[in-house]
């Protein structure tokens, strides 16, 4: 017993090396603890969870929805790529910024030129004539880009945003003042279309964002798209609301967000291509509105999911008379095409 | 004492003041005088006594030192004030990252939501007011967006609805304003207020900013709004 009470006491030595190995443990792990709060703090790592504004589930596409594949694309020579329509002999107009180009099916430049703002929506017509909107008013241009006309503004504090031109009529959509005009191709006024009316029930349009899409189908109707409502809604012309669809929805099937879509086509047979901004996605609907298909989705922007957070851009879309489908990604500087999967 | 004019204070000792002086009298001579017995205030008043050249040049100098120490003043004060700034958050910068709701020294911080009602679209469904996918829209606690319930809804002309933001309520998180960013217009974002904001040198925010969204900004202009120009 008394041995082992000898072996269980300390020496001075021992007490001391003990002591020191502890202190020195001890200023290691308070180093190391404020080292890693500091580069922690320094990278901004943000505090999880309650707080967070969680969208990571809806940023994965089922692949067995994607029925399409990238088939190259086209850098326009003006950079970030914002409007984008085919004209009646398949020539891919852009726009960027202030300059109008044409490209031909090689994607070399045939013709180009300016305007005095940025061009905010482009139409191209049948007879060749490339209609533009700017901020307040519409200016039309003959195919070598010469300018033939120059229309007032339609109101004050105009935002227009988009332009379809039928045979007769032209129509444009104003953000500024939530209105679908109806023109005669001289540019005098006919009307408005879709104010609020419930006697025709007629839903009021909602625009929270300069992103209010029209196009003439191939039905004869005018489509357009009340973003805030996630609907599209089909006009005759002179303004009896015919169909509706569409539904609220971060699924894949429904628009997200409230301004989406942001713009959409229509394919050969009536099909609507969709295209969405905050979540970028671009879809594909029958005629009558039942989602089909996925053509792009988040995964394969990856810039646009990088600025989501600060500066989240919708991407223009427009289809050949082959079905491929054409994405101005203003980002990346360039005409992405995707053609449906064989 | 001799050479003085008896009848007069001048001192000029010169005779250019036409009281005759001869020599230059000595600075001991060159003082007032006071008469041997002091006039009634009713007879004439020292003040008529116009003032020596030398009394004339001292006052001026003071005068001129008094205007320039006033403008010099004047001058400090107006480039102290100008320089002065606070800080504030770029909206154009910011990603809504939930650092201003932890890092600040207040609690709840000084950061805030702010609504900006000329972007605003009073949309029926606000994603900064509701989760992404909400059972209902309706103002349920479980439906909304914002942790502490500091967002009022307001029903206005159907479909029209006013978003409010109560800052009692608001901790600054930026999760609305994350939804309203990225699937909205943006009228939503955070901002420093500075009635609440104690303007530390070094802010603690701003230090764990990832986006470099701290800027200093002048104390007369503090807040940097949004505009529709910019948003769109």
């Amino acid at each position: 017993m008394a041995n082992t009470d000898q072996n269980r006491s300390w020496t001075r030595r021992q007490f001391l090396r003990g002591a020191g190995i502890f202190g020195v443990g001890s200023a290691v792990g308070t180093l190391a603890g404020r080292t890693s709060r500091a580069a922690g703090a320094k990278a901004g790592a943000p505090s999880a969870a309650p707080q967070a504004y969680d969208v990571e589930k809806f940023k994965k596409v089922d692949p067995k929805l994607i029925h399409y594949e990238p088939a190259g694309g086209i850098r326009p020579p003006q950079a970030e790529p914002n409007r984008i329509a085919f004209g009646p002999d398949e020539m891919l107009w852009v726009t960027s910024g202030k300059h109008v180009t044409a490209l031909d099916q090689q994607g070399a430049k045939a013709v180009e030129f300016s305007v005095g703002e940025v061009v905010r929506a482009l139409a191209v017509a049948q007879d060749g004539s490339v209609w533009i909107a700017l901020r307040d008013h519409i200016e039309v241009f003959n195919t070598q880009g010469k300018r033939a006309n120059k229309w007032d503004p339609p109101a004050k504090k105009a935002w227009l945003t988009s332009l379809a031109v039928g045979e007769k009529d032209v129509f444009a959509s104003d953000a500024g003042n939530r209105a679908v005009y109806r023109f005669d191709r001289a540019g005098k006024l006919l009307g408005r279309l879709g104010d609020k009316d419930a006697a025709r029930k007629v839903p009021a349009w909602l625009v929270p964002s300069p992103y209010f899409d029209l196009e003439i189908g191939g039905d004869g109707l005018l489509w357009v798209v009340n973003p805030g409502q996630h609907q599209f809604q089909a006009f005759t012309f002179d303004g009896t609301l015919e169909k509706t669809w569409g539904e609220a929805s971060f699924g894949i099937a429904g628009f997200c967000g409230c301004c989406n879509p942001s713009y959409f086509t229509r394919l050969a047979d009536g099909r609507f291509v969709t295209s969405e901004k905050g979540l970028p996605r671009v879809k594909v609907y029958s005629t009558a509105g039942q989602f089909e298909s996925v053509v792009a989705g988040p995964a394969s922007f990856p810039k646009y999911m990088e600025n989501m957070n600060s500066n989240p851009i919708p991407m223009d879309i427009a289809a050949d008379r082959a079905g491929r489908i054409y994405v101005a990604d203003t980002l990346g500087n360039q005409i992405r095409i995707y053609q449906r999967k064989s | 004492m001799a050479d003085q004019h008896p009848s007069s204070q001048c001192g000029c000792g010169s005779g250019a003041c036409g009281n005759g002086g001869s020599a230059k009298p000595s600075p001991a001579s060159i003082q007032f005088k006071k008469p041997a017995s002091a006039p009634a205030k009713s007879a004439v008043p020292a003040a008529a006594a116009p003032p020596s050249r030398r009394q004339f040049v001292g006052g001026a100098l003071r005068g001129a030192f008094l205007f320039v120490l006033g403008a010099a003043t004047s001058l400090i004060a107006r480039v102290s004030q100008k320089e002065r700034t606070v800080w504030q958050i770029d909206p154009t910068k910011c990603i809504a990252c939930t650092n201003c709701a932890n890092h600040c020294v207040l609690t709840p911080s000084a950061v805030k939501c702010v609504q900006q009602y000329p972007i605003c679209g009073y949309c029926k469904l606000c994603t900064g007011y509701f989760e992404p996918e909400p059972n209902a829209l309706n103002t349920a606690a479980e439906n909304q967006v914002c942790p502490t319930g500091a967002i009022e809804r307001r029903a206005l002309e159907d479909p029209y609805y006013e978003y409010n933001i109560d800052e009692e309520l608001c901790i600054g998180c930026g999760k609305c304003v994350v939804g309203c960013v990225v699937f909205g217009n943006g009228s939503f974002s955070l901002q420093i207020r500075h009635d609440r904001c104690v303007n530390c040198n070094e802010c603690a925010i701003a230090m764990v900013c990832p986006a470099d969204a701290f800027v200093r900004v002048p104390a007369s202009q503090p807040y940097l709004l949004k505009t529709r120009e910019k948003q769109g």
